[in-house]
């Protein structure tokens, strides 16, 4: 089954595929230059406490996103 | 000829610069170190050209005052050649696509070459040469391989007839990865599970404390071995002598006397409190702070070199929000301990207006440069840890406080971290050692002219009994609020030119520890030294600039009427 959920929900090491960004023009153009972006395959790696920054692989690159953008990144995760 | 180096952050530009034009940039492992550009001169096949080191941009359409200035820099080059990162090359080749269509004659450095190999990546580059149409040369800057065969194909630039539908961007770099990048699996380097491990939370905060707490102890251990072993020695062995004989030459009196040596303190040298150019004004910078320099810009140059700086912002992102700015932040805040000056120009990293206004200003008041610190350890030290402990926290209380203050009543919002995390890499020690000696001649060439000037400017105010004269209609802030001696002022009015001589004039007015932490506070708020100064009123605009310096005179008063009260 697949679902769909924020980048911030998702847990350590799970996999997923972006599917959504829920931003304006100027967000999405920003998210891009990282490798952010719909259809890309991401890894989390990490998440801080307290609603700090959460650790992405995309590729061969780490990304840290803010909590506030990572809650509008909604990921494709697969459960069995 | 113009030759721009455009590319994507930290993917060596800089590097590269340093290889084409022998000019010394600072280069490290973090997105942002080049925040403004930087001209150097080269010779291609007998004629001359000049090379530009553009700061690093993902796109076109900049997000923030660094990418700005590299956007506004394309329309003036005659070539551009464009810096990618091989082992990264979707991203980069998002900016080459949107190079190609601006229609400069161009050409395609891949540098990192040498990383593609353990990270398992091959590029196929004659296919990639052709599907773009422009020359691409694989590189490894550091090392200095491929930089040959980059300068042979600078005149073969060409302008490519690659053509796009912009809205297909992204679809056509994938095309273009397809055919020309094979990907090979691979297991994880120890590097890279240390990479992990440091930004996880569980991990990641015993690691920062560790790695903080071995940072302060090496800068220690070599500035405290460098002043005793070797400094202090030469100068009370060796040069004291020296500088006595001459004294008796001129029979230890004149003013020429005064200015070159000072005062003698009963029939020695005082090398803190004779105040000459030949005593004070050497031993200050040289013997006092040189070494603090030192240890510190080589313990820096090794974080920045690492790429542990970014993965230190992600830790401390949620702190830095409270104070209204976001994790990046703490690279101003970093190098601001070395010198103010780099550390101001380094807040053009941040995204917004708001958040350059209060990194900077945070970082002016509550963060003091180690000329300054030197200083300080030097002349408070001698009482025990506790005095420099008040300082020191003092000061971070300030920079909590203020940060909170400002970003309460500051208009506007802090936005969130965006960045990438570079992968770990041993630095490399020659570029290392470079990197230093860069800083240590910056400091030789731009503070030890100052300190002279600053010891100078002391003897002809006491010589004209100016701080005496302002000291008078001072003295109701200094003394009562402050609880310093009216001579104190001399030092306030020498601060703005250097903290550290200024720090220094306070060694002769007999202070009490609690005065000495007052000052020393004080002397750190209160106002920035002019190379900041200036910095400072260029990166925010003058009336910015202004309000920051009203907070700064405002805050120190307050930190040390508070502190008068409360010791």
């Amino acid at each position: 089954m697949i679902k769909k959920i924020s980048l911030t929900e998702m847990r350590i090491g799970e996999t997923g595929k972006i599917a959504e960004i829920q931003g304006g023009q100027g967000m999405v153009l920003r998210l891009e230059t990282l490798g952010v972006r719909t259809g890309k395959e991401i890894k989390k790696l990490s998440s801080q406490l307290m609603r700090g920054p959460i650790l992405l692989q995309i590729g061969n690159t780490q990304v840290g996103i803010g909590f506030g953008i990572a809650r509008k990144v909604l990921v494709e995760i697969n459960i069995e | 000829m113009k030759i721009l180096l455009i590319g994507n952050p930290n993917v060596g530009k800089s590097v590269v610069f340093n290889r084409l034009t022998g000019v010394d940039v600072i280069c490290s492992n973090y997105p942002g170190t080049t925040v403004e550009f930087t001209k150097g001169k080269m010779r291609i096949q007998g004629k001359r050209a000049e090379v530009i080191d553009v700061p690093g941009t993902y796109t076109l359409d900049p997000t923030s005052k660094a990418e700005e200035v590299a956007t506004k820099m394309l329309c003036e080059g005659d070539i551009v050649i464009n810096v990618i990162d091989a082992t990264n090359l979707e991203r980069s080749l998002n900016l080459t696509l949107q190079l190609l269509k601006q229609k400069v004659p161009m050409l395609v450095a891949l540098n990192l070459w040498d990383e593609t190999k353990h990270t398992g990546i091959s590029i196929d580059i004659k296919k990639l040469e052709e599907i773009l149409g422009v020359p691409c040369v694989p590189t490894c800057a550091i090392s200095g391989e491929g930089i040959k065969q980059l300068v042979q194909k600078i005149s073969g630039a060409r302008i490519s007839s690659y053509e796009y539908e912009e809205g297909n961007r992204w679809y056509e770099i994938g095309k273009i990865i397809d055919k020309v990048e094979k990907i090979t699996h691979r297991h994880h380097t120890f590097l890279e599970r240390l990479g992990d491990a440091s930004v996880m939370p569980i991990t990641g905060i015993p690691i920062a404390i560790l790695i903080l707490y071995t940072v302060f102890k090496i800068i220690r251990f070599i500035g405290e071995g460098l002043i005793g072993y070797v400094f202090e020695p030469i100068f009370e062995k060796l040069w004291a002598p020296l500088i006595l004989k001459l004294s008796g030459l001129m029979d230890a009196q004149g003013w020429l006397h005064n200015i070159l040596i000072g005062k003698l303190i009963d029939g020695k040298i005082d090398f803190v409190e004779s105040l000459g150019l030949l005593t004070t004004g050497l031993f200050v910078p040289i013997a006092m702070v040189l070494p603090y320099v030192f240890a510190f810009y080589l313990v820096l140059s090794f974080l920045e070199d690492s790429g542990y700086l970014p993965r230190l912002a992600i830790l401390v992102d949620t702190v830095m929000h409270k104070v209204g700015l976001h994790g990046l932040a703490i690279i101003p805040m970093m190098l601001g301990f070395g010198c103010n000056v780099p550390a101001a120009l380094s807040t053009r990293i941040m995204e917004t207006r708001r958040e350059r206004f209060i990194s900077a200003t945070l970082m002016a008041i509550a963060v003091p440069c180690m000329a300054q610190i030197a200083m300080i350890v030097g002349l408070v030290g001698k009482h025990g840890a506790k005095g420099l402990s008040i300082i020191f926290g003092t000061l971070f209380i300030v920079w909590v406080v203020l940060g909170i203050l400002f970003n309460r009543f500051l208009k506007g919002e802090s936005p969130e971290i965006f960045v990438e995390i570079p992968a770990y890499r041993i630095p490399y020690f020659k570029g290392l050692l470079k990197k230093v000696w860069i800083r240590i001649k910056w400091f030789l060439r731009e503070a030890v002219p100052w300190v002279l000037v600053g010891v100078f400017i002391v003897n002809v105010l006491y010589a004209f009994r100016i701080i005496e004269f302002v000291g008078q209609f001072t003295s109701p802030v200094i003394t009562k609020v402050l609880g310093l001696p009216s001579e104190a002022v001399g030092a306030l009015i020498i601060g703005f030119l250097r903290k550290d001589v200024a720090v220094g004039m306070l060694a002769p007015l007999g202070l009490t520890l609690k005065q000495l932490i007052i000052a020393s506070v004080v002397l750190t708020m209160y106002f920035p030294c002019v190379a900041t100064f200036t910095t400072m009123a260029k990166e925010l605009g003058l009336i910015d600039m202004l309000k920051s310096a009203g907070i700064m005179v405002i805050s120190a008063l307050a930190a040390g009427g508070l502190l008068n009260l409360i010791l």
